[in-house]
């Protein structure tokens, strides 16, 4: 069951890092060295029937 | 190669995500959306006395954002350490809110015994989504209420999600937790059982971490 993170090496886990590095670059607004990352969700409200 | 099985193990899955949900300082991530339960409570009208059930209550935001408007809340989710902190919170409120160890996939409640169900980023994360909504719907009593926040593709955890699963591709016929977020999927998870759906677009922010040194926040938001 933990096999994806065991087959996950280091090499893997600094990729995925960069990767995720790259995109709060992308997505921070914060316009100084903190982290501001808004995130888009959908807010959802059903009647049942 | 192989067709993809048409049952998966979903219970490895599910195994692996709670030992990864206790793992992280997620309840640290959780405060910061807080405003999302808070809106969430707003836009399912709830009423002083009714019953609500918070499905993945998670750190218990959204069952404590409830409980403040004067329901009769139960909060659940599946990593017994979350329900721990959830209660601690809860008392620091002195609000009484039954906070419960169960499966979203399998809730340990009878049918319509709920008058609002709702869940924040929780349900959304259950490796069988049909079975995970139609239980929604089972305690859901005829004429009340489902509310739901989810992280939509687009936006910066849809993202943040693809670019793991680029490096740790999801397990064989698990879909991906965020087309919970997409309008068009909600209709198809509940179908026929819903009369109405009304969705809005939010955002809400990851702003707690400060970026300078060893990147702290991809090594916590990476975990998620």
């Amino acid at each position: 069951m933990r096999k994806a993170f065991e087959s996950f090496d280091e090499a893997g886990r600094d990729e995925l890092a960069k990767d995720l590095e790259a995109l709060l670059e992308d997505r921070n607004i914060s316009g100084d060295g903190t982290l501001v990352a808004p995130s888009a969700y959908l807010e959802a409200v059903a009647s049942r029937k | 190669m192989a067709m993809q099985e048409r049952e998966p193990d979903l219970s490895a899955v599910k195994e692996r995500q709670q030992e990864m949900w206790a793992t992280g300082n997620f309840a640290r991530i959780g405060n910061n959306h807080v405003i999302a339960s808070e809106l969430l409570c707003e836009a399912a009208d709830l009423r002083a006395g009714q019953r609500v059930l918070d499905v993945a209550t998670g750190s218990g935001n959204t069952a404590i954002a409830a409980a403040r408007r004067g329901c009769e809340v139960v909060g659940m989710d599946y990593v017994p350490g979350w329900i721990e902190y959830a209660r601690k919170r809860a008392g620091m409120e002195h609000m009484e809110v039954a906070f419960e160890v169960g499966d979203a996939e399998d809730l340990p409640y009878p049918d319509a015994s709920f008058d609002v169900v709702l869940s924040t980023f929780g349900v959304m994360f259950a490796p069988n989504q049909e079975k995970a909504a139609s239980e929604l719907l089972r305690v859901c009593r005829p004429g009340g209420r489902i509310g739901l926040a989810n992280w939509m593709p687009d936006g910066f955890t849809g993202a943040m999600f693809q670019a793991i699963a680029k490096h740790v591709p999801p397990p064989p016929g698990v879909k991906s937790p965020v087309i919970w977020g997409v309008e068009d999927r909600l209709p198809e998870l509940f179908g026929e059982e819903i009369f109405s759906l009304d969705t809005t677009r939010r955002e809400s922010c990851f702003a707690t971490f400060r970026r300078a040194t060893s990147s702290p926040a991809s090594a916590h938001i990476s975990a998620r």
